[in-house]
């Protein structure tokens, strides 16, 4: 019978026998912060200021969302959080400020009906920028705004009042939810920073799965008779690709950085073999941004085309074997555990 | 007497010594020990005694999760990961496939099961997913698990249901988190999530009870359960929200509902917000919960204070070894380590073979 007593440090040492030990994880956590999340989010404050600003200037002239400078303002705003959507730990989950920026999907359409609700009640029962806040997140962020934008159904004249009041209450609340998680980031200090590199990683899986899961495969379903148009995200403002781009975009950021942060694929670049990793790591995700921006018809339509939808399943498999190449590769290499047992929900 | 009890106990993995289960447990009255792995691209059942030899491996068409052995008769189950598709019944001695079960239209299994005293019913937790609540799903052992029907876990996601010791409640763990099979793995209510510990007669589905955490602690997922002999019965969870919070993560059921249990700071923190199983050691008295994310395994006493702790990456499955006080704890690198509370000692039981432990390991001791 084998039988021998191992102490403490010794199996901690042996199981993390990872790579990475050279990694200053406290600087990269740092850098993180300051180099990528928080300028991302000052920009979405930015975007969330103009966008306020618009809606309030659409509806004080003639009370039509519909234009283009707010649809246009709305869509910079977007892109922007498109820029952030993967940071999901820290500031920007506290006060279920992540759902309260943009509640998708949406499966029982609480958008829509808390919008319905409103839009046939009184007036004086829409939310203010005050009270926006506490009420359904359903209500309060991206979303909601697009149904009122773009939503081409003809509103009395009293219904586009209401639903100014609602536009300029959910635009007040973005702008001033996202000044607030800037703020936050600004001043953001973790205890331990290897929590923050595992936060990031593990965002930026569940990020590319999200994007192959839900934003492509769900819309594209199982054959082109189950597309499913309506199930892509932003589909009203006809953003769905270009938040995947944004998206890619920002990740591509996150891992090969810019101007003075160095970006979580730094960490490969020293160990000479592995420089070949870096490179086709951002040589990818530049790749599945060509193929976005190759596409000329937007994904709720593209969805529903044979020919269409064989380059968007490309698109599928390509990030899908992105996601893999992080995973065997840059995962072990920041040495954070993305565990067999510690998937979400088991 | 002294010698010789020893050498017989340790012989026998001292399952004797606890009457009747180790009488039942068949071939060498050995103790039992059953988890779904991954090795060599594969994904399999496999048996295991308290010495981590490996009795059986099976192979699973894809990852299992949970797993039950059945009273009164020489079988187990496998249950897939949730959103899972199927369960197979397998003989206990020799890993024998029997049966195969594959949940009904509009329902997927959350990857838990037990059966009843008698051994008899089969309960199943699974997701109504068009419906959107938990169901539990009754299968009739006896009759080659014929589906008998199903009664409502009164929450969304239940995720473990075990059978406490009064020989017919059932405690439910409702995670609270919708999921759909289309949208996967996906939690699509957070913001209102609703966890719950519910009680239910299994003979009736007869609602005993539904205990939900305060309102503050409504992320709290409560996912996994472990009842002692006495009936005293915890919960351990995984939050669903800011990850700089670190809320309590194991409840217990005492008189006025669910008490919330909370290490000392550090350890709280280091627990990082995620349990991925519990077990109450053969005594009763000691409860081991693993955080896989925390790449740690903690221990708790029953009456819910923080015992100790050891570090082991992507530690997950824990079960009860047949000496009070030890505990057989596995982890998704391969490490399969005993643990004695008494001496603090960790004895290495890691086999030959590279197998990635995944997150339970069922016993029968």
């Amino acid at each position: 019978m084998k039988r021998f007593v191992v102490i403490l440090a010794l199996l901690t040492v042996c199981s993390s026998q990872a790579a990475g030990q050279g990694v200053d994880k406290a600087a990269l956590a740092r850098d993180v912060i300051v180099g990528h999340i928080a300028p991302g989010y000052t920009r979405l404050a930015k975007e969330t200021a103009v966008l306020r600003q618009k809606l309030t200037a659409a509806c004080s002239a003639q009370a039509t969302l519909t234009g283009p400078d707010a649809q246009h303002a709305y869509k910079s705003a977007l892109s922007a959080w498109m820029r952030v959507q993967h940071v999901r730990f820290g500031p920007a989950m506290a006060m279920d400020r992540f759902y309260r920026f943009q509640f998708w999907p949406d499966k029982h359409g609480q958008a829509a009906k808390q919008i319905r609700r409103r839009l046939s009640g009184p007036v004086d029962k829409i939310p203010d920028k005050e009270k926006i806040g506490l009420g359904s997140v359903a209500l309060q962020g991206f979303p909601a705004l697009e149904r009122l934008i773009f939503d081409s159904k003809s509103r009395t004249p009293e219904q586009r009042l209401k639903a100014c009041k609602l536009a300029t209450a959910i635009g007040f609340n973005l702008a001033r939810m996202a000044e607030e998680t800037a703020a936050e980031w600004q001043s953001y200090s973790p205890k331990e920073p290897s929590t923050v590199l595992n936060a990031v990683v593990r965002n930026m899986m569940e990020q590319l799965q999200i994007i192959t899961d839900l934003k492509l495969g769900r819309p594209l379903g199982k054959s082109l008779e189950a597309a499913r148009p309506r199930r892509a995200e932003s589909w009203r403002s006809r953003s769905s690709l270009d938040n995947i781009q944004a998206n890619l975009e920002s990740l591509s950021n996150l891992l090969a950085g810019s101007g003075k942060y160095p970006g979580l694929a730094s960490v490969l670049a020293d160990e000479g073999e592995t420089l070949g990793v870096r490179d086709a790591i951002v040589e990818q995700l530049a790749y599945g941004i060509g193929r976005i921006e190759e596409q000329s018809h937007p994904l709720h339509d593209a969805v529903s085309m044979q020919q269409e939808r064989e380059a968007i399943m490309f698109l599928v498999s390509h990030i899908d074997g992105l996601r893999q190449l992080l995973f065997e590769q840059l995962a072990p290499a920041l040495d954070v555990n993305l565990g067999f047992n510690s998937q979400d929900g088991d | 007497m002294g010698i010789n009890r020893r050498e017989f106990v340790s012989a026998l993995g001292a399952s004797l010594a606890l009457g009747t289960d180790g009488v039942l447990a068949g071939s060498a009255g050995r103790s039992s020990y059953l988890s779904a792995a991954h090795a060599d691209g594969n994904y399999s059942a496999v048996m295991f005694d308290a010495e981590g030899e490996v009795h059986w491996s099976v192979h699973l068409p894809s990852r299992g999760h949970g797993g039950a052995f059945r009273p009164g008769e020489p079988e187990c189950i496998m249950f897939a990961r949730r959103p899972g598709t199927f369960a197979i019944v397998m003989d206990r001695r020799t890993g024998t496939l029997k049966y195969t079960i594959t949940p009904p239209q509009g329902r997927s299994f959350y990857g838990h099961g037990c059966y009843s005293a008698d051994g008899r019913v089969l309960y199943t937790t699974e997701n109504d997913y068009d419906g959107e609540r938990g169901v539990i799903g009754l299968w009739d052992a006896a009759r080659a698990y014929e589906r008998i029907g199903e009664f409502d876990s009164h929450g969304i996601g239940p995720h473990e249901v075990i059978l406490l010791p009064d020989g017919h409640t059932l405690a439910i763990a409702n995670g609270g988190i919708l999921t759909h099979p289309e949208t996967g793995r996906q939690k699509l209510n957070i913001p209102d999530m609703a966890p719950s510990l519910v009680l239910v007669d299994g003979r009736d589905g007869a609602l005993g009870a539904v205990h939900a955490p305060p309102r503050e602690l409504h992320k709290v997922s409560l996912r996994h359960l472990s009842a002692n002999q006495h009936g005293q019965l915890f919960a351990a969870a995984q939050f669903e929200g800011a990850p700089d919070e670190a809320p309590p993560l194991l409840a217990s059921l005492g008189e006025d509902g669910l008490q919330f249990h909370a290490a000392p700071k550090a350890v709280q923190r280091s627990m990082r917000n995620y349990c991925g199983a519990v077990s109450f050691d053969a005594s009763g008295r000691l409860l081991a919960v693993s955080c896989p994310r925390g790449n740690l395994i903690t221990f708790w006493s029953a009456g819910g204070e923080f015992h100790s702790s050891f570090q082991l990456l992507d530690g997950c499955g824990v079960a009860a070894l047949s000496k009070g006080g030890e505990f057989l704890t596995s982890s998704g690198t391969g490490a399969m380590i005993k643990y004695a509370a008494r001496t603090a000692e960790l004895t290495d039981r890691t086999g030959a073979r590279q197998v990635k432990w995944d997150n339970h390991i069922v016993s029968k001791i």
